[in-house]
């Protein structure tokens, strides 16, 4: 089989942060290469340390991150035009904070993040008109959630039509859903979610899952959370309650990340997985019925795996892993996930990979 | 051989490595694998080499090297001896610039300059008695260090533990010392007064290598055997984790760029362990306390002989200010540099942006006008560039086949889609069954209905001929209204078979399946098949003729499917015909076509329904000319959308060609509503608009109701009409009662309770009044920016301030003026609203 691999070797001593794109494709035994040169928009973030999180909004033209000096910046961005102004520092975490996550637009311009500092933050933005018709953008802590015991690790909104809903998975176990319900927030709380603590949430997009012969289907509520238990788990909304819908086992260590396909329109659910024991699962619903999930392993990387993400459309998935590396996986007609490209410091570990 | 290495606190490209000799080298940019280095210069990474720029020998194999943190040592180190001596020395001279000899000789356990305040040079010795174990020099004190001159020996400025031993020193910021002492505790002291203060002791026989996050002071490091200690100095009676190893512990190093991460070598072992303590929760119920370990390999080249990853590490050093940076040597003697990577954060934007974190500052993008990305072929790119095009927006069905024209699949089914619907209008009134569909598909044509037992059924009666005068052979065909209505589907035509699409190959097995021997010889003649021409030619219906036999044998190792598909149909014997209906290569449609001439109604509907199946298990597109636009089409809509993730096709295709099923199917509304979250997400605005426009113009229920209307300030009804507003009003019966615009604009009271409407706050006229002429001329050519002449004798109003008037006069006030011309009223109207700023 001609397979073919893309390799991203990034060297970062480069001033420019140059990318050289190595092609490599391995038919038998040999590997043939070239190479082209491309460059990565970069932003600088200003952190005083390490960034945790980076997340754009809906539109792409805000840029929050967050990092373990305990701010969260936010910045406009156009990274076609490799634009950036910086906008403002949101102050209130006592920790590290982890995650940041930007509400639909469709609500107002709202950012949740959530710290060691066992706090999840909703912050608003506001806009104020000066005497002189300047505007004034101001971010205020509009709701902060103080309902855990412990580091929070990850915060997701639901999909728009659920309304403004968040989950947040944390150190103490648990998962909350706040609800923005009658102008207040209301949490509900999922105790013992992941014993030894929750990593990682995610949401199911909103849509029928599936199509048959009465051709409507009621849409659930539904999100994957991932954690210290070596699980990654399923929820469902039933009666304001959250049920554990499935329990899903295949990893060997702490679940990292999960992310569950944004699939627009697709009827086949899916989500990735990523863990500490260096691989990465790829749960599959064929039967859309929420229960039955056909794992299938996508790679076992060198090193833990941090994050997995998928693109919009829910074809390509970009991995973040240890040694730096970030690849990108796409399936292809034959049914097997091919690594399309990967990024990394060390040409040399790449070349020993593609052997 | 590398017993011990260090990186130099000042300049940072300086590496100093020891063991029988002290080597200073000087690290430089070099070309990446696999090209050899030059003589002399030392490869530690990609990109990375090290040359020697000074060497030490006078001291061979020194217990413990610290070098002077100091911005003006001139590379100074202090070396502990064996014998006790701490030498300063600078490279560049032999000669010694500074020796503290201790009154009793014994071994030099531990020294270390203090970071902050780098006159201060802390050393740990052995046990002596009546001597003490800890001295502090003041290497400022007395005369200038670099003199040139021998054995300047000074008194300490602090001694510590009279007749003690320390096992290691640590500097603890500017002023307090951790003293691992006697192989029991850690003593911190307190220096900030001249006599030393004893702040806090912590009882452990894990006394070696302390060592002090730089980034987190309170957090402290220790080892003994095979255990790690991690202390926090504000609470120290107890460790704050213990971190065990498999193996006897040799070094420990805080990583100086990022709190909490601790390196550690063990003896024997080809390899560094990792502890992030980061995330350990200080406290006693929760259980063990979570902290990330992970285990560092250098990754050294092929290229690199002396050294693979079994290869047992000798000692490590951090970097102190690239991030990530960690250099290792190995008892033979390499060298090499590896990097520690954080958690990488990547994100995936809806807008086909991934990021991801590089460091502490930077975050990467890259997005779809990056060649990589390209490589992705990610069809959310594609899409975007199709919705700008107006794919699915435009008039004619077939011009989205052209904005398509990438995807053949695609552009061939807008074509037909094209074709069909003119086909369909033409053929709809003789054919009952497509009377009242726009797209039918086959399935639809030939009545197939799917019956209870999952089997499916249909009434069509079909006319068999008899060929019998044919030049061919006797062959039945079947014939009906709709089977010649379904092969205009599939683009068969006799009467113009040259005007045929496809290859001369194609178009002579059409003439064939049409029966028209000489016809298809004539083509294939015309064009460079004349062989194939003369082969056919010999044609013989004779079962045991020579020219079946041989054409049997041979026919399938032809390369053109529709020469092979001649060959199958002249020798075919038994009128199944499986040879023709399934070649895959043949296009659905020939093979559909060829299937309503020679298939009994049997097994045509047998066979439309088993290939309609196979095209809706593979999502092929193609399967559309079966299932036509209708509900059947659905499933294989779905499944192309599971294969491709091209949901603006099929949401297109739905606005276009289903309109009448979007509201009773929760797929189709749920494809329109993604689409259109989609074009939101790509600010595509206009187009999402003109697809709802689109989407709702066959559906006008779906058209939302009027959403803003003026009501009046007495009764609170709307002004602008009693009767039904929006769409429903001009096919009202009633419609000439209903207040237009026209009239609207001639009231000046409401229509409810006739009361005034609200004034222009410039003339001071009711709203609806007409404007007097000639006094108001427009300030600006209103075409300019877009409005419409009338718009200048509407009502218009602040949206903050909620004052207003005519359009011309506040625009003629405000053109001068920026606060309301409310009296009284300081709101900064037009500041507000920058819509409205006029063209200078």
């Amino acid at each position: 089989m001609d397979r073919k691999q893309v390799l991203l070797d990034y060297v970062a001593s480069y001033p420019d942060h140059q990318l050289s794109l190595l092609v490599a494709s391995t038919t038998g035994s040999g590997i043939m290469s070239s190479s082209t040169a491309f460059t990565v928009a970069t932003v600088d973030t200003g952190h005083e340390d390490m960034i945790h999180d980076a997340q754009m909004d809906f539109l792409g033209t805000k840029l929050a991150t967050c990092s373990c000096d305990k701010t969260v910046r936010v910045f406009d961005v156009n990274i076609n035009h490799g634009s950036q102004t910086f906008v403002a520092e949101l102050k209130g975490h006592e920790g590290p904070v982890w995650q940041v996550a930007w509400a639909h637009p469709r609500y107002d311009t709202l950012l949740a993040s959530c710290s060691y500092d066992r706090k999840v933050i909703i912050w608003k933005e506001t806009t104020e008109i000066k005497p002189d018709g300047k505007k004034v953008v101001k971010w205020d802590a509009s709701f902060v959630y103080e309902g855990h015991d412990s580091s929070v690790n990850s915060v997701c909104w639901a999909p728009p039509e659920w309304g403004l809903m968040l989950a947040c998975g944390s150190s103490d176990s648990s998962i909350t859903v706040l609800s923005y319900v009658n102008d207040r927030w209301v949490a509900s709380k999922i105790p013992n979610a992941h014993t030894l603590g929750c990593n990682a949430v995610s949401w199911a997009p909103a849509q029928a899952p599936s199509f048959d012969k009465t051709n409507e289907v009621q849409p659930v509520k539904r999100f994957a959370s991932g954690g210290c238990d070596n699980l990654v788990k399923i929820w469902r909304e039933e009666n304001d309650q959250w049920l554990e819908e499935v329990k899903l086992e295949g990893h060997s260590d702490w679940v990292r990340d999960v992310a569950w396909s944004p699939a627009a329109g697709l009827t086949r659910m899916k989500i990735a997985s990523s863990s500490q024991d260096r691989r990465v699962i790829i749960w599959t619903n064929k039967e859309s019925d929420g229960i039955s999930w056909t794992p299938e392993p996508l790679h076992v990387f060198d090193d833990v795996v941090w994050h997995v993400s998928w693109n919009f459309v829910g074809d390509v998935l970009a991995v973040s892993g240890g040694d730096n590396q970030v690849s990108l996986w796409k399936k292809r007609e034959t049914d097997s996930w091919e690594c399309i490209s990967d990024s990394s410091k060390s040409c040399i570990q790449n070349e020993q990979r593609t052997l | 051989m590398v017993m011990d290495l260090q990186w130099s606190p000042v300049l940072t490209d300086q590496l100093l490595a020891w063991s029988q000799e002290i080597l200073l080298y000087q690290t430089e940019e070099c070309e990446p694998l696999p090209t050899k280095l030059r003589p002399g210069c030392i490869r530690v990474s990609n990109r990375k080499a090290l040359t020697v720029v000074a060497k030490l020998s006078d001291y061979p194999f020194p217990k413990v090297i610290d070098a002077y943190p100091g911005t003006d040592g001139e590379g100074m180190i202090a070396l502990g001896l064996a014998n006790g001596k701490v030498i300063l020395s600078t490279f560049g001279t032999t000669v010694v610039s500074k020796e503290f000899v201790p009154k009793h000789t014994r071994q030099v356990n531990s020294l270390q300059w203090n970071r902050a305040n780098p006159n201060f040079l802390a050393v740990g010795l052995d046990k002596a008695r009546s001597d003490f174990a800890v001295s502090i020099w003041d290497v400022s004190l007395g005369s200038k260090y670099v003199n040139g001159y021998h054995s300047d020996v000074l008194r300490p400025k602090i001694e510590l533990g009279i007749s003690e031993t320390a096992n290691s020193v640590a500097w603890v910021q500017a002023r307090s010392l951790l003293v691992g002492m006697n192989g029991k505790h850690i003593k911190l002291f307190d220096l900030r007064d001249s006599q030393p203060k004893l702040s806090s002791t912590a009882t452990t026989k894990a006394v070696y290598g302390i060592c002090v996050d730089n980034v987190c002071a309170h957090r402290v490091a220790s080892f003994a055997e095979n255990q790690v200690f991690v202390w926090d100095t504000r609470n120290f009676e107890k460790p704050f984790l213990i971190l065990n190893h498999s193996k006897h512990v040799s070094k420990l190093g805080w990583c100086p760029t990022r709190a909490g991460l601790l390196a550690c070598l063990e003896k024997d072992s080809s390899s560094l362990t990792l502890h992030d303590v980061n995330h350990a929760v200080m406290s006693t119920e929760e259980g063990e306390p979570a902290v990330l370990e992970r285990r560092l390999t250098p990754a050294y080249p092929n290229e690199l002989e002396l050294a693979d990853s079994t290869t047992v590490l000798s000692s490590f050093a951090w970097h102190p200010t690239e991030e990530h940076l960690i250099t290792t040597a190995t008892f033979n003697g390499v060298i090499w540099s590896s990097f520690v990577y954080e958690r990488l954060t990547l994100n995936w934007s809806p807008t086909s942006i991934l990021g991801w974190s590089d460091g502490k500052r930077t975050i990467n993008f890259i997005d779809n006008t990056d060649d990589i990305y390209t490589s992705l072929d990610d069809i959310s790119v594609k899409m975007k560039l199709r919705a700008k095009n107006g794919y699915g927006l435009k008039a004619q069905l077939r011009d989205n086949g052209n904005i398509v024209a990438d995807d053949e699949d695609l552009k061939n089914l807008w074509t037909w889609l094209d074709f069909c619907k003119s086909l369909t209008e033409k053929e709809k009134h003789h054919l009952p069954s497509i009377s009242t569909v726009t797209f039918p598909g086959a399935q639809t044509v030939l009545k197939m209905e799917s019956n209870n037992g999952g089997g499916v059924t249909s009434t069509i009666k079909s006319e068999i001929i008899n060929n019998s005068s044919f030049d061919l052979r006797n062959s039945k065909t079947y014939r009906s209204e709709e089977r010649s209505f379904v092969q205009q589907l599939c683009g068969w035509s006799v009467e113009s078979i040259h005007d045929l699409q496809g290859t001369p190959t194609r178009k002579a097995a059409i003439a064939l399946f049409h029966l028209k021997l000489r016809l298809a010889i004539k083509i294939l003649n015309e064009s460079d098949n004349s062989i194939v021409a003369m082969a056919i030619a010999g044609f013989s219906d004779d079962q045991n003729s020579l020219w079946r036999e041989l054409a049997l044998a041979k026919f399938n190792q032809l390369s053109d499917p529709y020469i092979r598909a001649i060959f199958a149909f002249l020798t075919e014997a038994d009128s199944n015909y499986e040879t023709i209906l399934h070649e895959s290569e043949l296009t659905v449609a020939d093979r559909l076509g060829f299937a309503c001439s020679f298939l009994p109604d049997a097994k045509l509907i047998s066979f439309v329904q088993e290939i309609s199946n196979d095209m809706i298990k593979k999502g092929n597109l193609y399967g559309i000319l079966l299932t036509g636009m209708t509900p059947q089409s659905i499933p294989l809509l779905q499944r192309y959308l599971n294969l491709t993730a091209d949901v603006q096709s099929v949401a297109v295709l739905a606005i276009r060609t289903m309109a009448s099923d979007i509201a009773s199917s929760a797929i189709l509304k749920l494809w329109i509503e993604r689409y259109r979250d989609l074009l939101d997400s790509w600010k595509l605005w206009d187009e999402r608009a003109e697809f709802d426009i689109l989407k709702n113009r066959n559906n006008p229920a779906l058209i939302p109701q009027p959403e803003v209307t003026v009501s009046c300030n007495f009764c609170g009804k709307s002004i602008s009409a009693p009767g039904v507003p929006g769409i429903g009003r001009s096919t009202q019966i009633f419609s000439r009662f209903i207040t237009t615009d026209v009239k609207l604009k001639q009231t000046s009271c409401c229509p409810s309770c006739r009361k005034p409407l609200p004034r222009c706050s410039i003339c001071l006229l009711h709203m609806g009044t007409i404007l007097g002429s000639g006094t108001e001329q427009p300030v600006v050519d209103m075409y300019k920016i877009g409005a419409c002449p009338e718009a200048l004798s509407w009502y218009t109003w602040c949206q903050t301030c909620r004052h207003g008037g005519h359009t011309v006069h506040l625009q003629q006030w405000f053109r001068t003026q920026a606060e309301c011309p409310v009296s009284g009223c300081t709101c900064k109207c037009i500041n507000l609203d920058r819509v409205l700023e006029f063209p200078s």
